[in-house]
C-alpha cells in the first residue's frame, strides 16, 4: 500500500528536496504541499494525507497549530515536524500537541524514507537527548538540584505516566542506546521498541492535553 | 481556657450540695416511723458484773448522753439500762446503736445480745461504727422490756447515744447507712488524703518552687494521718500516750499548716503568725508529752480551741480575698473552707458535748471538698501552662514559616543568580566555540573558495564539517545537566545514518555504560569534537568498509578507540594535516592523553581521559 505524504514547508528548496525523496520511493506518493499555515490548514482538510510532513517555522501559523489541527481533524495520520536541529524545545512541543515523529532538515534520503516507513509501522524515532528531556520533563528538579522543591503541585512521576517497559525503554534510550540494544536487552525486536516509542508519544500528548484542560479550568477558561 | 476550670470549679460546688443533700437524709433517716427511738434512759456508775438492782441510784438521763467524766478514776464503769414496748409483733426486733463509742456489753432482759469491746486496764478503745443486733425472739415479752448496756469509760467525757428498736429491714437500712457515713466516708477520705498527699508532695518535690503546693500536700497529709489515727479502734495503753500524741500533732499540724496555707493562698504570708501558730503546736505537743494524760483535757478543750481564733483569722483572710478576687478558683476555696469550718465547728460541738447531737464527726468530709478546690485549681494551672505552651508553639511555628519563606526567597534568589550566572558562562563558551569553531570553519571555507576553485565534493564536505561542529554544540547547550551520556547517544545516531548512507559499517560499543557521566560541558564537547575529527577523516581519506567506535567507561577514566580498516596511517594525507593538530591541540586542552597507531590494517585512534570524582 502506498503511503500518501504531504508537506507544510516554507522553504522552496528543503520542499522540493522533500518531494523529490518522496517521489523517488514507490512506497511513497506525494499528494500535496503548502508553503504558508493558511494553506496548510486548507492541505489538511482537504487532502487526506497518511503523513504530514509539518515545518514548525511557517511565515503565519505557528506549525504547532497544524500540527494540532491535522491529529484534530485526522486522527488516522501521522505528523511529523520537520526540524533543523532537533532541538528538544521544539520537539517536545510538537509531540505534546501530537506529531509521533521529527526529521531533520538535512537528513540523507534514506534516513526520510526510513523514518516515514517506521511511522507507518506504528513506530517513532527519538534522539537519546529527547529521551532524557521527556524523563527530565518528568523527573522534576530531583537530578538537577539536590534542593527539594517549594511545595508546589508536583507533576506526575515518568514511572506513574508510562509502562514499566516504556520507562525502561525511555531511561535505555536516554543513557544512548540504539533501538537494536534495548531490543536485544529486553527481548524484543527493535520495532517494538520503536513502537514503544510511539506510545510514549501518545502518552505525552494526552498528558500535555490533560494538563492544558487543566490549567484552563484553573484559570477559568473552561467550566467543569 | 478559662471555661473547663469554671466547669471543675462548678462540679466541686456541686459535690458540697451533694454532700449536704446527703447528710440532710442521714438527718430524716433517722426519723423512721416504724422504728422506735429510745431517748429516754438511766445510768449508774457501777463496777458490777451484773445489772444493779433498781433502787441502787439510777439517774434518769436523755438520749444522747454527753457528760464530762467523773474525774477520780481514770477507768470509770457504767451501766445504762432504757426500757421500750414490745407489743407482741411476729416480726423479730434488732437493735441498733448508730454510735457505741465505748463499746459495751449488751443484754435484753438480761441476756447478752452483743458485745463489743470496751476499754479496761490494758486498752482503750473507741468505736466510730455503728453496731446493730437481732434481740432473740426468745428473750422478749409482751410490753416493757429492758436494755442494759455495761461499759467503762477512760475518755473525758461519757458518751452514750441514742438506741433504735425495729424490724430488721428497716434497721439494716439504716446501719448501713450510718456505717457509710461515719465508717466507710472516712475510710475513703483517708485513702484519698494519703494518695493525693503522696501525689502532691511527688509534684512539689519535682516543682520545689511551688510552696502552696507543698504545704498543702503536707496539710493533707496530715489529715490523712490523723484520721488513719484518730480511727484506730483499739489502742494499747502502753502506746496510748504516744498514739492520743501523734493525733494531737497531726490534727494541731493540719490546723496549723492549712492556717498558713490559706493566708498564702489568699496572699497575706505573715511570718510572725506562722511562727506563733508553729510555736503554739509544738509547745502544746511538747506540753502534752511531758506532762502525759494529766492535762488531756486541758489540751482538747483550750489548746485545740485556742487554734480556733487563729484559724479564724486565716479563714476571714481567705473569704475577703474570694470576695475581692472572684475568680471561681478562689470562691470555690472560700466555700471549701466554710464548709469544713462549719463541719469542724459541729465536731468540736459535738465533741465538747455544747451541743445534744449524736457524736457523730464530719470534719473528714471536709477534705474531699479541699480537695476538690485543689484539683480545680491544679488543673486550671495545668490547662493555663498548656495554653501558654499552645501559643508559644504556635508563635514558634509562625516565626518557623516566615523563617522558612525567606529561606526560600533567598534560595529562589540564589538559583536565580546561578541560573544567570550559568546562563553567562554558556553564552561566553558558545561564542568561544563560534570562534574557534564554526565561525573560523566557516570562515577559513570562505576563504578558499574565493581564492581557490574548490570543487564541489570538498566545499560539500567543508560545510558539513560547519554544520556537523553547529550540532554538536547545539547538542551540547544542556547549562544544567552534564551528563555525556545522551549527548554521545545522539552523536552516535547522527554518525551511524552518516555512515549508512554511504553503506559503510559503522559499530558502536559501550563497555560497563554507567547511569550518567558527568563531564564539564567544554571537555564533553572536545572530546566529540575530537571523535567527530577522527570520523570525519576515516570518511575523508581512509576508504574503510568497517568502523567501530568503542566507548570504556571506568569509574576514574574514560577511554575512546575509534579503529578502522581503511588504507592506515599516511604521513602526506591524513597524520599531518590540519585535523590530527586540532585533534591533539584539543585532547591537551581537557588534559587528555591522544594516541594515533596504525594497525596491520587501518588506523586506531584512543583517546584517554582521566576523570576527576
Amino acid at each position: 500500500m502506498v503511503t500518501k505524504v504531504a508537506i507544510i514547508e516554507d522553504n522552496a528548496e528543503f520542499l522540493s528536496r522533500f518531494r523529490q525523496v518522496i517521489e523517488s520511493s514507490s512506497e511513497f506518493s506525494f499528494i500535496g504541499s503548502a508553503v504558508n499555515g493558511i494553506d496548510g490548514m486548507a492541505l489538511i482538510a482537504n487532502v487526506d494525507a497518511d503523513a504530514y510532513l509539518v515545518d514548525l517555522g511557517l511565515p503565519d501559523i505557528n506549525g504547532i497549530e497544524l500540527i494540532r489541527l491535522a491529529v484534530k481533524i485526522r486522527p488516522e495520520c501521522d505528523v511529523m515536524v520537520i526540524t533543523m536541529f532537533a532541538d528538544d524545545a521544539h520537539v517536545i512541543q510538537s509531540i505534546e500537541a501530537g506529531a509521533t515523529g521529527y526529521i531533520l532538515k538535512d537528513s540523507t534520503s534514506l534516513d526520510i524514507l526510513e523514518c516515514i516507513r517506521t511511522l507507518r509501522e506504528g513506530g517513532s524515532p527519538i534522539s537519546p537527548l529527547i529521551a532524557r528531556r521527556i524523563l527530565q520533563k518528568f523527573q522534576p528538579a530531583a537530578r538537577i538540584s539536590d534542593q527539594p522543591t517549594p511545595a508546589t503541585v508536583q507533576p506526575a512521576a515518568a514511572t506513574d505516566l508510562f509502562s514499566e517497559r516504556e520507562y525502561q525503554v525511555l531511561h535505555a534510550l536516554s543513557k544512548g542506546l540504539s533501538f537494536k540494544e534495548i531490543g536485544a536487552r529486553h527481548y524484543i525486536s527493535s520495532h517494538t521498541v520503536a513502537r514503544h516509542v510511539k506510545k510514549i508519544y501518545r502518552v505525552l500528548a494526552v498528558h500535555s492535553r490533560g494538563e492544558a484542560v487543566y490549567e484552563a479550568t484553573k484559570l477559568g477558561i473552561l467550566s467543569k | 481556657m478559662k471555661r473547663p476550670s469554671w466547669v471543675y470549679s462548678a462540679s466541686n460546688l456541686h459535690w458540697v450540695a451533694l454532700l449536704l443533700i446527703a447528710l440532710c437524709s442521714l438527718a430524716r433517716a433517722e426519723s423512721d416511723q416504724a422504728v422506735s427511738r429510745i431517748r429516754r434512759a438511766e445510768y449508774i456508775i457501777s463496777d458490777s458484773v451484773t445489772t444493779p438492782p433498781a433502787d441502787a441510784g439510777w439517774h434518769v438521763i436523755d438520749l444522747p448522753h454527753h457528760v464530762p467524766k467523773p474525774v477520780d478514776r481514770e477507768l470509770v464503769h457504767y451501766w445504762y439500762k432504757v426500757s421500750f414496748e414490745a407489743d407482741g409483733q411476729n416480726e423479730p426486733l434488732w437493735i441498733l446503736f448508730p454510735q457505741l463509742l465505748s463499746g459495751g456489753d449488751v443484754y435484753v432482759n438480761g441476756a447478752l445480745v452483743g458485745s463489743k469491746p470496751w476499754a479496761n486496764e490494758y486498752i482503750q478503745v473507741r468505736w466510730y461504727l455503728p453496731e446493730l443486733w437481732l434481740i432473740p425472739p426468745v428473750v422478749l415479752h409482751q410490753g416493757t422490756n429492758e436494755v442494759e448496756v455495761r461499759l467503762a469509760i477512760r475518755e473525758p467525757f461519757t458518751s452514750f447515744g441514742e438506741i433504735d428498736i425495729g424490724p430488721e429491714k428497716i434497721q439494716r437500712s439504716n446501719f448501713e447507712k450510718l456505717l457509710f457515713w461515719e465508717d466507710t466516708t472516712a475510710d475513703i477520705s483517708t485513702a484519698l488524703c494519703l494518695l493525693a498527699g503522696a501525689f502532691i508532695m511527688v509534684f512539689w518535690a519535682r516543682r520545689p518552687q511551688e510552696k502552696l503546693y507543698g504545704l498543702f500536700g503536707v496539710c493533707v497529709l496530715f489529715w490523712g494521718l490523723r484520721t488513719l489515727l484518730l480511727r484506730t479502734p483499739v489502742v494499747p495503753l502502753e502506746y496510748f500516750l504516744i498514739w492520743r500524741l501523734a493525733y494531737y500533732f497531726t490534727t494541731a499540724g493540719f490546723i496549723v499548716l492549712i492556717s498558713i496555707f490559706m493566708l498564702k493562698f489568699s496572699k497575706r504570708s505573715n511570718a510572725i503568725y506562722n511562727r506563733v501558730l508553729i510555736g503554739y503546736w509544738l509547745v502544746g505537743c511538747v506540753a502534752f508529752l511531758t506532762l502525759g494524760m494529766s492535762i488531756r483535757h486541758i489540751i482538747e478543750a483550750f489548746w485545740l480551741t485556742g487554734f480556733l481564733p487563729l484559724n479564724l483569722y486565716a479563714v476571714a483572710c481567705i473569704l475577703i480575698y474570694a470576695g475581692c478576687q472572684r475568680t471561681h478558683n478562689a470562691i470555690s476555696m472560700g466555700l471549701a473552707i466554710l464548709f469544713a469550718l462549719a463541719l469542724s465547728v459541729h465536731d468540736l460541738a459535738v465533741q465538747e458535748a455544747w451541743i445534744d447531737w449524736p457524736e457523730i464527726y464530719l470534719m473528714h468530709l471536709g477534705i474531699p471538698a479541699f480537695l476538690l478546690v485543689m484539683i480545680g485549681i491544679l488543673s486550671d494551672r495545668f490547662l493555663d501552662s498548656l495554653a501558654q505552651v499552645e501559643s508559644v508553639n504556635e508563635k514558634l511555628e509562625l516565626r518557623v514559616a516566615a523563617r522558612e519563606a525567606e529561606l526560600r526567597r533567598s534560595y529562589d534568589q540564589l538559583r536565580k543568580f546561578e541560573r544567570a550566572h550559568a546562563a553567562t558562562d554558556e553564552r561566553q563558551r558558545i561564542l568561544q566555540d563560534m570562534h574557534d569553531g564554526v565561525g573560523s570553519q566557516l570562515l577559513s571555507t570562505l576563504l578558499m573558495a574565493q581564492h581557490t576553485a574548490l570543487s564541489q565534493k570538498t566545499l560539500v564536505a567543508l560545510l558539513q564539517e560547519c554544520l556537523d561542529d553547529m550540532r554538536l554544540v547545539i547538542d551540547s547547550l544542556t547549562p544544567e545537566d552534564r551528563d555525556l551520556l545522551p549527548v554521545l547517544g545522539n552523536f552516535r545516531y547522527r554518525m551511524a545514518s552518516r555512515f549508512r548512507a554511504l553503506s559503510l559499517n559503522f559499530d558502536w560499543k559501550n563497555h560497563d555504560m554507567p547511569e550518567a557521566l558527568e563531564l564539564e560541558p567544554d571537555v564533553g564537547l572536545n572530546i566529540l569534537r575530537i571523535l567527530q575529527e577522527a570520523l570525519a577523516n576515516i570518511l575523508k581519506h581512509a576508504q574503510a568498509e568497517n568502523v567501530v567506535v568503542e566507548v570504556f567507561y571506568r569509574s576514574e577514566s574514560l577511554r575512546l578507540r575509534v579503529s578502522d580498516d581503511g588504507c592506515g596511517f599516511n604521513e602526506d594525507g591524513r597524520g599531518s594535516g590540519r585535523g590530527v593538530n586540532n585533534m591533539h591541540n584539543r585532547a591537551q586542552k581537557i588534559g587528555a592523553t591522544l594516541k594515533i597507531r596504525p594497525l596491520a590494517q587501518g588506523t586506531e585512534v584512543t583517546l584517554d581521559i582521566a576523570l576527576v570524582q
